[in-house]
């Protein structure tokens, strides 16, 4: 017995073993950005909204890192301190959408029948307008302010993360270990948050990632069409829509927020992926 | 005579993050024109892949090493075009899922007259001509009509032989079956078998029948070839083989098959322990020693295949090599069975139907008011079946899929609501229960499922599977909740470091082990076992229905054990119960069931089972080849359509009702007690 013990102990690899460089990378670059947004307010070497009249649309120097804008503000410091919108907008609008969408998506899967029948077909409903439609029929009722902005943004992407969760629970429901669990009866609550949502987990995680990329893009659309982040406040997506006027002439003030938002998505979409693998039992050995 | 297949050292490695998995090692074999060789192997004995080798179906990834020669062409220096050509041509395929081998947007027809279109280069209206007379030649009845069907419209048995029609459709000299009827019923089984019997001798055409069952094998081949860990151990004339095994995995194997005949309480089934080695990691040597009560220092050394009284072995002691140890029969405790003639269990004429169709194709248009109505089709599952089980029995329940086994199963724990009737528990109806009378029932009667990787939630440690349980029905501290768990585990067999594991890291033995640790944590007196074996290989089998056996005798268990495998019911089994499209055919002890099984359908299952001593059982098992698989007959009996021995109008109009033969014996069928043989 006690050398067959010994070679198990040597064949189980232990389960909480390093994350992935990939994942650290990602996770080090997104928590950079976040830093840099909190302390933007210091770090920026101009605040947000100074103009320097007489250097409009100057390209990149040693006192403007990334060149300036048509009225002359800083476009370095306006991308650090417009990080803060944009990360929030991101990270409002993902939570808002899962915390509905999840727990409805579990609901429609376990119980079926007519609930799900309703669920579905009231976010088909919601799915048949184009997003963005959608959001801007929302915005037009509502002040405008960028939490609203977030929330709406949220709501609209219920249907699609529901969706997800809804067939992966469905997928679960006819596996065995629900039935042992209804057959020691398990309560409600246990079956939903304790049997069927960690295997939910992979999924939320990634489509988290997704949508906090489609937040931010979605975002950047809405304050491009006026309706998000109003000037002279600085957000990301605001930024590069008066960017496009003076694209030929002063293209560092499209370069400069494009690069920090493609690398905030790129990261979060590494760092789900990276958990999404990290929490699986199963691919965590191979 | 030359081969028409041979290998040479044929060795397949599959590339794979941690170590290599050497699939298969070392494989030589010739298979001369119109023999039908067996390939015989537990899951990951490399048995698939040789024919995915063959096939060159293995795809990148995969490493070949070796000759593969098909009528003197070595098929691994063919051109990928010369070698497609080869394929449906030359060499015909069938493979196990005849579900999923079809596809569903072409006609039956189609399918079976695209190889005469690409290679024999028919036209269309001559391909489908000879399509039909194949599918004829299938013993298909009204074979134009099942060409211009749809794969959906036909049961497995049919497009299993639509695929095999498909095979042969240009006459090829090389037949690879890969577990052609490891998915059907053992009637439907019987039958296929008999086909492939039967197109041997007219097509003379070779067979590389791939199987994990001895007896399918047994039916159909003239030498086995029996794979271990990517190696053949031992290979020679199938009847010698099986019935004179010199291999010690070979005489484990065949010794841990249950016979077609009742256990008792006194018996146990020899079995293989251990597990086959990982492909991952290569060790020299023989690859069995492991698990061979025969083992010796010697065994380290690397075997070599050598000719041995006609066979070849791979065993260097293959001579000496006695009995496969039998099992020492055990001492039942006195058992808890019937002390106050109140049963366990009691179900009532239960019944339980099934809607399809429901939704919007449910409704229905009609002239009169309301215009419109609501109305589903029904399918009855469990049409008002009366059975019960005493304290400490087991019953075991058998019929074809879809007779509704498990819906039973499931109603007799109340995991499913019944249409009619009700189920009795220590006398109480179980759909009075609530509260904590439920809940003390849901602790007192639990399951065990087929598939025992949906049945562990993969993301719970064995640990938390099983301390869920415990801490769900006993109040116990944290020291002795584990105390408790290892227990449990100790019960099922497995060491205490399994708590740490999580389902992914366990075979598929150890996952049920599991699963049925987890249903004796809440100290259950019944147990529905829903086919607890039936994915199983046979060694890792004959270890888990002792086990359960054990358990049986330990804790005075009830069962209810399901199955579709006779054998394995009879190992366990008190009394019998065979079921048929929702109703009993025949009850009865163990013993009557087996020896002096009455009802015509139970007769056509006992026939069907594939043994391994005579060959001829298989071919003539139960009803002529074309009589029909299934009927949907309202009225009457439900098995008239099928049975061989239907008397006459009375079969038609008047449903048979369950009827003794001896107190222990029932039958539900207006044959008189002696016409039946």
């Amino acid at each position: 017995m006690a050398d067959r013990l010994t070679e198990i102990e040597e064949v189980v690899p232990t389960r909480r073993r390093g994350l992935p460089p990939g994942v650290i990378l990602a996770a080090g670059v997104l928590a950079t950005i976040v830093l840099a947004a909190t302390l933007s307010r210091w770090l920026a070497p101009f605040p947000a909204d100074q103009m320097h009249i007489k250097e409009r649309l100057t390209g990149p120097s040693l006192t403007y890192w990334a060149g300036t804008d048509e009225y002359g503000r800083d476009v370095f410091s306006r991308t650090l301190i417009g990080a803060q919108l944009s990360l929030l907008l991101g990270f409002v609008a993902t939570a808002i959408a899962l915390l509905l969408a999840v727990p409805l998506g579990l609901a429609a899967g376990y119980c079926r029948g007519w609930v799900d029948e309703l669920t579905m077909r009231g976010l088909d409903v919601v799915m048949s307008f184009p997003s963005l439609l959608f959001v801007l029929l929302i915005l037009s009722v509502l002040p405008v302010s960028p939490m609203l902005t977030a929330a709406a943004i949220g709501v609209v992407f219920v249907p699609h993360v529901a969706r997800v969760a809804r067939s992966v629970t469905l997928g679960l429901m006819s596996d065995d270990f629900i039935v042992a669990a209804h057959a020691r009866g398990e309560r409600l609550s246990y079956i939903l948050f304790r049997e069927l949502l960690p295997n939910l987990w992979p999924f939320i995680v990634v489509e988290g990632s997704l949508r906090f990329a489609f937040a931010i893009l979605l975002g950047a659309v809405l304050s491009f069409l006026g309706f998000g982040v109003q000037p002279p406040a600085a957000d990301w997506g605001l930024m590069l829509s008066n960017a496009r006027d003076f694209v030929d002439d002063a293209p560092w003030m499209a370069i400069v927020p494009g690069i920090a938002m493609s690398l905030t998505v790129i990261a979060v979409s590494l760092l789900g992926e990276g958990l999404r693998q990290h929490l699986d039992p199963a691919a965590a050995q191979s | 005579m030359a081969a028409l297949l041979e290998l040479h050292h044929l060795a397949v490695t599959y590339a794979n993050a941690a170590a290599p998995l050497r699939a298969v090692r070392d494989v030589s074999l010739a298979l001369a024109p119109g023999r039908a060789l067996g390939l015989v192997g537990e899951s990951g004995s490399g048995k698939s892949t040789i024919a995915g080798a063959i096939l060159d179906l293995l795809g990148p990834g995969s490493d070949i090493a070796g000759k593969i020669v098909f009528e003197g062409d070595d098929l691994r220096k063919l051109a990928a075009h010369q070698r497609r050509r080869l394929l449906g041509r030359r060499i015909g395929t069938v493979f196990q899922d005849p579900f999923t081998a079809l596809n569903p947007s072409m006609t039956i027809g189609s399918h079976v007259a695209e190889p005469l279109v690409l290679h024999l280069s028919l036209s269309r209206r001559a391909a489908l001509e000879r399509a039909c007379e194949l599918l004829a030649d299938m013993h298909i009845l009204r074979p134009r009509e099942v060409a211009a069907a749809y794969p959906h419209e036909l049961s497995g048995g049919m497009r299993q032989r639509a695929l095999i029609a498909a095979a042969i459709a240009c006459e090829p000299s090389l037949l690879i079956l890969d577990e052609p009827t490891t998915a059907l019923d053992v009637t439907v089984e019987a039958r296929i078998l008999a086909l492939l019997a039967e197109l041997r001798h007219r097509k003379s055409a070779s067979l590389l029948f791939i199987s994990h069952n001895l007896g399918v094998v047994r039916a159909i081949c003239d030498d086995i070839a029996v794979l271990y860990a990517g190696e053949i151990v031992e290979f020679g004339p199938a009847a010698d083989l099986l019935l004179r095994p010199r291999h010690p995995y070979t005489k484990g194997l065949l010794a841990s098959l249950p016979p077609l005949a009742p256990g008792g309480r006194h018996t146990r089934l020899p079995s293989i322990g251990g597990q086959p080695p990982s492909a991952a990691r290569y060790e020299p040597g023989c690859a069995f020693r492991a698990r061979c009560p025969f083992a010796e220092p010697r065994c380290e050394e690397t075997q070599v295949l050598r000719a041995f009284d006609g066979r070849r072995l791979r065993c260097w002691k293959a001579e000496r090599v006695q009995d496969w140890p039998k099992v020492a029969s055990v001492v039942p405790r006195v058992s808890v069975m019937a002390q106050n003639g109140e049963p366990l269990l009691r179900t009532v004429e239960i019944g339980r139907s099934f809607r399809t169709g429901s939704g919007l194709a449910a409704l229905r248009f009609s002239r009169r008011l309301p215009f419109i109505r609501y109305a589903p089709n029904h399918l009855v599952a469990v049409d008002r079946l009366s059975l019960s089980i005493e304290s400490g029995e087991v019953l075991g329940l058998v019929g074809e899929s879809g007779s509704g086994k498990s819906t039973l199963g499931r109603l007799a724990l109340r995991l499913l609501n019944r249409s009619t009737g009700k189920v009795e528990f220590d006398g109480t109806d179980l759909m009075e229960l609530a509260g904590s009378p439920l809940r003390r029932f849901r602790g007192e009667a639990q399951i065990i499922f087929q598939n025992a990787g949906s049945s562990l939630n993969p993301r719970l440690s064995v640990g938390t599977t099983l301390e869920r349980p415990v801490s769900l029905f006993e109040n116990l501290g944290p020291q002795e909740r584990r105390r408790r768990v290892l227990q449990l585990l100790e019960m099922v067999r497995l060491p205490s470091a399994f708590r740490e594991r999580y389902p992914h890291q366990l075979s598929g033995g150890e996952k049920q082990r599991v699963a049925i640790a987890r249903a004796l944590a809440t100290r259950p007196r019944f147990i529905v076992c829903d086919e607890p074996v039936s994915a199983l290989d046979v060694s890792v089998q004959a270890a888990i229905v002792n086990l359960l056996a054990d358990l049986r005798d330990e804790f005075g268990l009830a069962y209810l054990f399901i199955s579709h495998d006779l054998a394995v019911v009879a190992q366990l089994s008190d009394r019998i119960a065979v079921m048929y499209r929702g109703n009993l055919c025949e009850t009865g002890s163990t013993a009557d069931v087996l020896m002096r099984a009455f009802h015509p359908y139970t007769r056509m299952l006992l026939a069907s089972v594939p043994g391994i001593a005579d060959k001829s059982r298989a071919a003539t098992a139960g009803a002529p080849l074309n009589a029909p698989m299934h009927d949907h007959s309202r009225t009457g009996c439900v098995f008239q359509a099928r049975c061989p021995h239907k008397i006459g109008s009375i079969c038609e109009t008047t449903r048979p009702l369950l009827r003794p033969l001896s107190p222990t014996h029932s039958i539900a069928c207006h044959l008189d007690a002696s016409p039946v043989q």
